[in-house]
């Protein structure tokens, strides 16, 4: 899922799945009905960035959206949610490594919004003070 | 003790090579002007958390601080990478009694109102993502040794992509005028400094 804005700058990422999402425009209960679909069938896998904007790899603070809860909610199979942090770092090399923190959020079975943003919050504290002491 | 190499043609060359590789790694290399004093040399106090970084702080110098660029480096990096040194690089050694002469030489080094000298206190790599910058004591022996020569600058360098694919470097600079502290005083006016430019950073929402 990506932003309407910068999906229309590369139009190719729709041959590789990518879709767009307005958060200003009435079409945006479209795009999150259309994610909920895609993932009633267990071979798909869709990436959704609950953050809902571009942001600084520096933060802390976890800000999530509402969509997610709606898509969530709305999916009719059998799904897992998976929360990830990536770090960029360089360190002793010219090349970037990138570092994933992952997390299980449970399925769609036992999901609470509330309880979703704290789980990413505190992994992605978690994560940061691991990434200030990764090995390199 | 590893001494900076006076090569001319391999220090052009260098000087020809970082400034490509920045070029082409980055998408953008972003900094802000500061006043210079033409009549001291440049003290300039940074984060490490990757080659980069001496690289990043090379081109700032040259085109913006117009000063002869050296680098305190780790003694393993100086001899792995032997051509460092002919951009400037001298070497030191925390576990050995060279030590002193290497901070001795960079104090000397600022006696020449025509050089700028590079230091990371934190004395090796860390994460990009660290909130606090570890300080190691060597500094304030330089700084005693050439007070009054030098003007202090203090620079933080963060590494972002946002939507470009490739990485821009921010590095925010400071002038921090009065330079006769104790390590604790330095180190928190580097911290507040470092707090300032990590909140700026992470501001940036597209």
């Amino acid at each position: 899922m990506m932003q309407e804005d910068h999906l229309q700058k590369r139009m190719f990422f729709r041959r590789v799945g990518g879709f767009s999402i307005n958060q200003k425009s009435k079409e945006v209960v479209k795009s999150l009905q259309y994610a909920a679909e895609l993932l009633d069938n267990p071979n798909n896998l869709v990436t959704v960035f609950p953050q809902g904007a571009l942001e600084s790899n520096h933060i802390d603070e976890i800000n999530i959206e509402r969509g997610i809860d709606y898509i969530v909610k709305k999916i009719k199979g059998d799904c897992q949610i998976i929360y990830y942090s990536a770090f960029i770092e360089y360190f002793e090399s010219l090349k970037p490594s990138v570092y994933f923190r992952f997390l299980n959020c449970g399925t769609n079975r036992d999901f609470d919004f509330e309880r979703l943003k704290t789980m990413i919050n505190d992994h992605h504290k978690k994560a940061l003070k691991e990434q200030v002491n990764a090995e390199h | 003790m590893i001494k900076p190499g006076n090569n001319f043609i391999i220090r052009q060359i260098l000087h020809f090579y970082v400034t490509w590789i920045v070029w082409r790694h980055f998408h953008e290399l972003k900094f802000d002007p500061v006043e210079i004093a033409p009549d001291k040399s440049i003290l300039l106090i940074a984060n490490h958390f990757s080659f980069w970084d001496s690289l990043i702080l090379y081109v700032v110098c040259r085109k913006l601080l117009k000063k002869k660029f050296y680098v305190m480096a780790r003694e393993d990096t100086t001899v792995k990478f032997q051509y460092v040194k002919y951009g400037g690089a001298f070497s030191i050694n925390k576990q050995s009694r060279d030590m002193l002469q290497s901070l001795d030489y960079a104090a000397e080094l600022l006696n020449d109102p025509q050089n700028l000298v590079l230091i990371f206190p934190q004395g090796k790599l860390y994460s990009n993502f660290v909130n606090t910058v570890q300080f190691e004591k060597g500094i304030t022996r330089i700084m005693e040794k050439a007070e009054g020569k030098f003007q202090l600058l203090f620079a933080t360098t963060f590494v972002q992509y946002l939507k470009h694919k490739k990485p821009t470097a921010t590095v925010y600079l400071k002038t921090e005028p009065s330079f006769s502290k104790s390590f604790e005083d330095l180190k928190n006016a580097y911290q507040m400094h470092y707090d300032n430019a990590k909140l700026q950073q992470t501001e940036i929402v597209i």
